[in-house]
């Protein structure tokens, strides 16, 4: 695919980066010479000096033939115009990025747009997390919870708990619930698909995938399922409001700090139910006064990745059962999970996702990155004629690291066995370690999954 | 998942292992072809023998094991590099330095085995293969060399034309900004990139060029009379520039105007930037060509020098004017783009040509070509420098802006060429005190034949005795290699393998 990034941004960095390795080609505009020259050297990449949404820069960077558009400068407008203009000179796809508090209510609370003002897909990734943020505030002892297949099919990542029930035996004499299986685990930073004879331990972090409800009975097996009753939030920004906004009405008392007054006065009448402090999120005495010691979740969703971590550990020694933090790096989720912070949460990673889902096949239809990028989940559709389909999957040769977690179909969703088979049209859920990408593509015909 | 933290980079050594490895490979493969389809002629010829033609082509197809090995041995030795680590700048250059300087030693082993040259002059002749100079030290080709040798250098002129690594970098995919950073160290200078984002494409899309204009350079000589196997030679010395010839009277072996003409038109071709060439089969409109500046200027000292030369050539044609401009566009073209076939004896000219002929040497053909020299486009740069100036020398107030093509050149790019100009003039001095010291030859023609050694022209102007380098010594020969090496990687690629700070770690 030829790709146009317009933006060197942290994002626009990943995006390229990603792009990259698919083997695509790629020409990323910018304003600033050094972001530009940067890209170069590292990256095997044509740069371009520009204003991103100007006619005459994206005709040279060839967005007559380009086949997709990825605008994300940091001025949400600029790329709406560059995405608009792109679309104008007849690029086929484009993706624009918004992440400013005006641009919080577009497509409700999922915070992706498809066809916003003509533009093929507009995000915010900052609300993408606060959705994610709130997913695993209503869900018991979940890390992370991803929705697959328009939410039939859910994948859960926990953390064993010392005393559950599955640590310690080999999965095959777990008697799991049908609907439900281990589709990964992270030990010590390192992510497996397991086999049969792996053994889960205590601390592992485990990725659950299968149908929501058998899930949320299994959960009890592998982590400790007290529900959220509280969560502390610090950071009123957009991650912070919109979490807080969509944790309203769910019987969860929210707690949120801003240090800044005119923003929490803001903020208050929009949230009747959450209690909204002024003050640093980061000083220890003003969390114990506001009983952060009995949060069960404290998320740390400033705009400052130093700010969040710091009001994360803050609130561990106050006393809060779970922490998570928002960062933009997401490559460090093992080292913060050292410094004991449970959920780390990347917007670029999740705004990273969304574009490379339109990089995929065509018959990619969402995409997610696991434990920093080690693994991905694909929906896809498979297609006619595939090498994976028709025949039984133990026939199927399905090479190390790769897991078919569940076949979708118009009647139901089967979290499949070795007898089962996927047909033509079905939607499959695959996850794959990176280095298995390319076999898994080859299994459903993708060149590049 | 931590990046980079608890990981060590691998030794320069190591990291550059791999492509060096992979290009003996591809060198091996271009052997064993060039062995089999000369093996291939001897076997077509009703005359000859097919032992003979086994045993003549037997030193190209015994050196494809001995680089397959050396390959194979570059890349144990680099077996535990990661492959997704990318090389650096610094490790790229250092990884093309030693690939030019294991090809002069490769591509001289068919010469040793199968004429017996001594090894000096084998890797002298090999060098000057590579780097299309075209220089040689073999007085008598049609003696000496059999057949597959004369593909054989032939085929190192056409592989080092257009260049090895980007060869390397075409057909390996997934190198990354490694293939980029390759690239860049063996194409240094302007615009011959960004043809298209990605290296590997650009790469390919130079080498099809290369390809395609290849075919069609050896179907017009050989349908112009040239033998088929003289027409692979002649055709590969002359879209890479480089100058070697199967005759020991060059082209004048044929005798054939029709065949200077077109070798000459041929060779200028050679000589014009290739990505010129790909936005006009993009583009499909060949105006682009001439919105080029640096193309106009190439086009303005083909012609200038080709009357100038007509007219002060014309005594020695007893009054010909025909023959007088056949022989000075002929000339014009071998020299501005640094091939070094001849038609005529330079030695005769008079000194008004003979100045023209230095001259043209110095400037080189068009950046992003094959051809050899200063290049076009920095003379104009130098020269809009220059203007830009005196200008400011006399107006300082006024902001003087060097515009090529319309577009500004960054004064980064202007230091640059300042720079490579002054390093040319520099290693000229160098290497002429070198060679004079140590063969106490005159100044003229130590000059002479380091300038054509850098220039990666080939004949060397005030040659006393013999039009080749036969007659200098071992360490002469060795230091000219240097010298062409030099000037075909373009100066800082090899100078920067001398830097301490890029080997320190």
């Amino acid at each position: 695919m030829y790709v146009v990034v317009v933006g060197l941004g942290q994002v626009g960095l990943a995006v390229v980066r990603a792009l990259e390795q698919q083997g695509h080609e790629v020409v990323a505009i910018d304003r600033d010479r050094a972001a530009l020259d940067s890209a170069e050297e590292h990256h095997d990449v044509a740069t371009l000096e520009g204003y991103g949404a100007s006619a005459r820069v994206l005709r040279q960077a060839g967005c007559a033939r380009a086949d997709l558009i990825v605008a994300v400068t940091r001025q949400d407008e600029t790329n709406l115009v560059a995405a608009l203009t792109a679309r104008h000179l007849g690029t086929k796809r484009c993706v624009a990025r918004v992440q400013g508090a005006d641009w919080i209510d577009i497509g409700g609370e999922d915070g992706l747009a498809m066809g916003l003002l003509g533009v093929d897909a507009v995000f915010n990734p900052r609300v993408l997390a606060a959705g994610e943020l709130a997913r695993i505030a209503r869900s018991s002892g979940a890390l992370e919870v991803l929705e697959l297949a328009e939410g039939r099919v859910e994948v859960v990542q926990v953390e064993l708990a010392a005393g559950a029930r599955v640590a310690g035996r080999p999965l095959m004499d777990l008697r799991l619930p049908q609907g439900m299986r281990v589709a990964a685990f992270v030990r010590s930073g390192q992510l497996s698909v397991p086999g049969g004879a792996d053994v889960l331990r205590p601390g592992d972090r485990v990725f659950l995938v299968g149908l929501p409800a058998v899930l949320r009975e299994a959960l009890g097996w592998f982590a400790d399922t007290r529900h959220a009753g509280r969560v502390a939030i610090i950071g009123g920004g957009v991650v912070g409001s919109s979490l807080a906004r969509s944790l309203e009405g769910t019987g969860v008392a929210v707690t949120l700090f801003e240090r800044d007054r005119e923003v929490a006065e803001a903020l208050a009448p929009t949230l009747p139910e959450a209690t909204v402090v002024i003050g640093d999120g980061t000083d220890l005495e003003l969390l114990e006064e506001h009983g952060v010691a009995r949060a069960d979740l404290l998320f740390g969703v400033t705009q400052d990745e130093q700010v969040n971590l710091m009001g994360a550990l803050v609130g561990r020694r106050v006393g809060a059962r779970r922490t998570g933090i928002i960062v933009s790096r997401s490559e460090y989720e093992s080292i913060y999970q050292q410094l004991g912070i449970d959920i780390v949460v990347s917007p670029r990673q999740m705004a990273t996702d969304v574009i490379l889902r339109h990089c995929r096949g065509v018959e990619v239809r969402n995409l997610h990155a696991l434990a920093g990028g080690q693994a991905d989940l694909v929906e896809l559709t498979a297609p006619q004629g595939a090498r994976g389909v028709g025949r039984p999957l133990m026939e199927l040769d399905i090479p190390r690291g790769v897991l078919i977690c569940g076949i979708i179909r118009r009647d139901g969703v089967v979290v499949p066995s070795g007898r089962d088979r996927i047909e033509a049209g079905d939607g499959v859920i695959l996850l794959s370690t990176a280095a298995a990408r390319r076999a898994a593509g080859r299994l459903f015909g993708t060149r590049r999954l | 998942m931590i990046r980079s933290h608890a990981r060590v980079r691998p030794p320069m050594m190591r990291m550059v292992a791999r492509p060096v490895g992979l290009v003996l490979l591809v060198v091996a493969g271009m052997l064993v072809l060039t062995g089999l389809v000369e093996v291939g002629f001897g076997l077509a010829d009703p005359d000859a023998v097919a032992v003979r033609s086994l045993k003549e082509a037997g030193p190209l197809l015994l050196t494809a094991p001995i680089s397959a090995l050396l390959g194979a041995i570059c890349l144990w030795w680099g077996r535990r590099v990661p492959s997704a680590l990318s090389l650096d700048r610094r490790e790229a250059s250092v990884a093309v330095v030693l690939i030019w300087g294991l090809l002069g030693i490769v591509g001289a082993i068919p010469l040793v085995i199968g004429a017996g040259t001594p090894i000096p002059d084998a890797i002298f002749e090999a060098t000057s293969g590579f780097t299309t100079t075209g220089a040689t030290i073999y007085g008598d080709i049609e003696g000496t060399l059999t057949p597959p040798l004369v593909m054989w250098r032939a085929v190192m002129h056409w592989l080092g034309g257009m260049g090895i690594v980007v060869l390397f970098v075409a057909i390996f995919p997934n190198l990354g900004v490694s293939g980029k950073h390759l690239f860049r160290s063996e194409v240094p200078g302007v615009t011959a990139e960004g043809l298209r984002p990605r290296i590997t494409d650009t790469s390919m899309v130079l080498w099809r060029l290369y390809v395609g204009l290849t075919v069609v350079a050896v179907g017009v000589l050989w349908w112009l009379g040239m033998g088929l196997h003289d027409a692979l030679v002649h055709g590969f010395g002359t879209l890479s520039t480089g100058g070697f010839s199967s005759r020991d009277a060059s082209i004048a072996a044929f005798a054939s105007p029709s065949i200077e003409w077109a070798l000459a038109v041929l060779m200028l071709i050679a000589g014009v930037n290739f990505g010129l060439f790909y936005a006009v089969a993009r583009t499909r409109r060949p105006g682009a060509l001439w919105r080029s500046s640096e193309l106009r200027l190439y086009a303005g000292i083909i012609v200038v020098c080709t009357l100038v030369l007509t007219l002060s050539l014309l005594p020695l044609h007893g009054g010909d004017l025909l023959s007088s401009l056949r022989h000075s566009f002929f000339r014009v073209a071998t020299s501005l783009t640094s091939t070094g076939f001849g038609i005529d004896d330079h030695k005769q000219y008079p000194p008004v040509a003979m100045g023209i002929t230095i001259l043209m040497m110095l400037v080189g053909g068009c950046a992003g070509s094959t051809a050899g020299g200063i290049k076009v486009a920095r003379i104009l740069i130098l020269v809009k420098a220059a203007v830009a100036q005196v200008r400011r020398s006399v107006r300082p107030a006024v902001v003087h802006v060097v515009r090529v093509d319309g577009r500004p050149v960054p004064s980064s790019i202007v230091v640059e060429v300042t720079s490579f100009l002054f390093i040319y003039v520099a290693c000229l001095a160098m290497f002429s005190m070198v060679v004079i010291a140590s063969d106490g030859a005159p100044v003229t023609t130590a000059v002479g034949a380091v300038l054509s050694c850098l220039s990666n022209m080939g004949p060397a102007p005030f040659y006393v005795d013999t039009d080749n380098f036969a007659g200098w010594s071992s360490g002469a020969k060795l230091a000219f290699s240097g010298a062409m090496v030099l000037g075909r990687l373009e100066f800082f690629t090899v100078l920067a393998f001398l830097l301490p700070e890029v080997w320190r770690r």
